[in-house]
């Protein structure tokens, strides 16, 4: 299911220290197999849909599946992200987000601002541009950083409690496609 | 810089507006400006620096303080906007008491540019103010200045769409109900603004 590399304990080594100098953040690209993300995605697409929608908050689709939340939990994965974070972790919290034209999020003062180390997991299409929005911003009051959507990337980011994020308005430039965005909670 | 007579004539008719129309207290005035007034001011205000305004709530170019700017027009503007005449007739349609010059911006939103749902609830505004200088908008076009009602404090469904026209003032209540927008531009035209507040 993930891409033989990322089990492969020399390179996990790698990653490793490339998170630990790299303010604990990776992007592991290519990370599943394709044959994998091609279920992954049929499941996806064959899942029930919420809609999310508070104007002055946020806009998206929310998608419950018990089979890829259990999957995000299977000893493998949590094994190589405990290997990364070197910590245990006891269960991940999964959160499954869609969006398309006109979707977004806000950043919200009232949510409790909370250190977390999370991994987002982008399911769109090849052809999915920057310039479509869709794009997770990190913001504090000195910093920010962003993660863009791109395709079979795992990025890992240990998310320091000064942070607040929000997924950038889809524009229209991007109707007719779909990102869905994964988010887990490594607790 | 001359306001159309026929705008000042009509006071009681727009504060009629103002109090009946919904969501909350808002009314459209057409033809605001004297036609030529209006082409000098939107010639001069596309002369002023843009730049790019980004966050999770918006995306488009706005200018500095335009009571900063040494454009002759502008000026003209802004001395309209912050005179006793301006400020006599805009009591009397919101009846709201008028107490400092009003922050004057102007904005242009383009193709994918937009502006999400909030209340504009800051310091002690009182009454926003837009007047469209640009293109004239249709549904197709997007960018209207979408009005929301509430329910429990909190925005719900949509009650107003203001599709731009030029030379035409919208003017609104600020509280902490004023939900609005503006809906994303998905067409070639250029939404241009002059907008701001009075406290």
């Amino acid at each position: 299911m993930i891409s033989k590399i990322y089990l492969d304990n020399k390179i996990i080594k790698e990653i490793k220290n490339s998170y630990n100098n790299n303010s604990n953040q990776i992007a592991l690209y290519e990370f599943f197999e394709k044959y994998f993300l091609g279920s992954l995605k049929l499941k996806l697409k064959k899942s029930k849909r919420k809609r999310g929608y508070i104007p002055n908050l946020y806009s998206y689709n929310l998608i419950n599946n018990l089979y890829i939340k259990r999957f995000f939990n299977n000893t493998e994965f949590v094994r190589m992200l405990e290997k990364i974070i070197d910590r245990k972790i006891k269960n991940i919290g999964i959160e499954i987000k869609e969006f398309s034209w006109k979707d977004y999020t806000l950043l919200n003062d009232k949510i409790k601002k909370k250190k977390e180390t999370c991994f987002y997991l982008f399911i769109n299409e090849d052809s999915w541009k920057k310039e479509f929005g869709g794009n997770l911003f990190f913001k504090s009051k000195k910093n920010s950083f962003v993660l863009s959507p791109r395709e079979n990337t795992l990025y890992l980011v240990d998310k320091q409690k000064e942070y607040l994020d929000f997924v950038q308005y889809v524009n229209c430039l991007a109707k007719g496609k779909k990102i869905i965005l994964i988010k887990g909670s490594l607790n | 810089m001359r306001i159309n007579k026929f705008v000042i004539k009509n006071k009681n008719s727009w504060k009629k507006d103002f109090i009946k129309n919904k969501p909350f207290s808002n009314v459209i005035i057409k033809n605001f400006l004297e036609k030529e007034d209006a082409v000098l001011l939107r010639d001069e205000v596309l002369k002023e620096d843009y730049s790019l305004k980004f966050s999770d709530l918006f995306c488009f170019y706005q200018t500095n303080d335009l009571n900063y700017s040494n454009k002759k027009r502008i000026k003209e503007f802004l001395s309209l906007v912050n005179s006793k005449e301006v400020h006599y007739f805009l009591e009397g349609v919101t009846s709201k008491k008028i107490k400092k010059h009003a922050d004057t911006f102007s904005s242009i939103y383009t193709k994918t540019n937009y502006l999400l749902c909030h209340d504009d609830l800051i310091e002690k505004r009182k009454i926003a103010y837009i007047l469209y200088l640009g293109d004239n908008f249709t549904k197709k076009d997007g960018g209207a200045l979408v009005l929301r009602d509430n329910l429990k404090g909190m925005p719900s469904k949509i009650t107003k769409e203001i599709y731009p026209k030029f030379n035409s003032l919208v003017i609104f209540e600020v509280s902490n109900k004023s939900f609005h927008e503006v809906e994303e531009v998905i067409s070639n035209k250029t939404r241009l603004a002059i907008g701001g507040w009075f406290y």
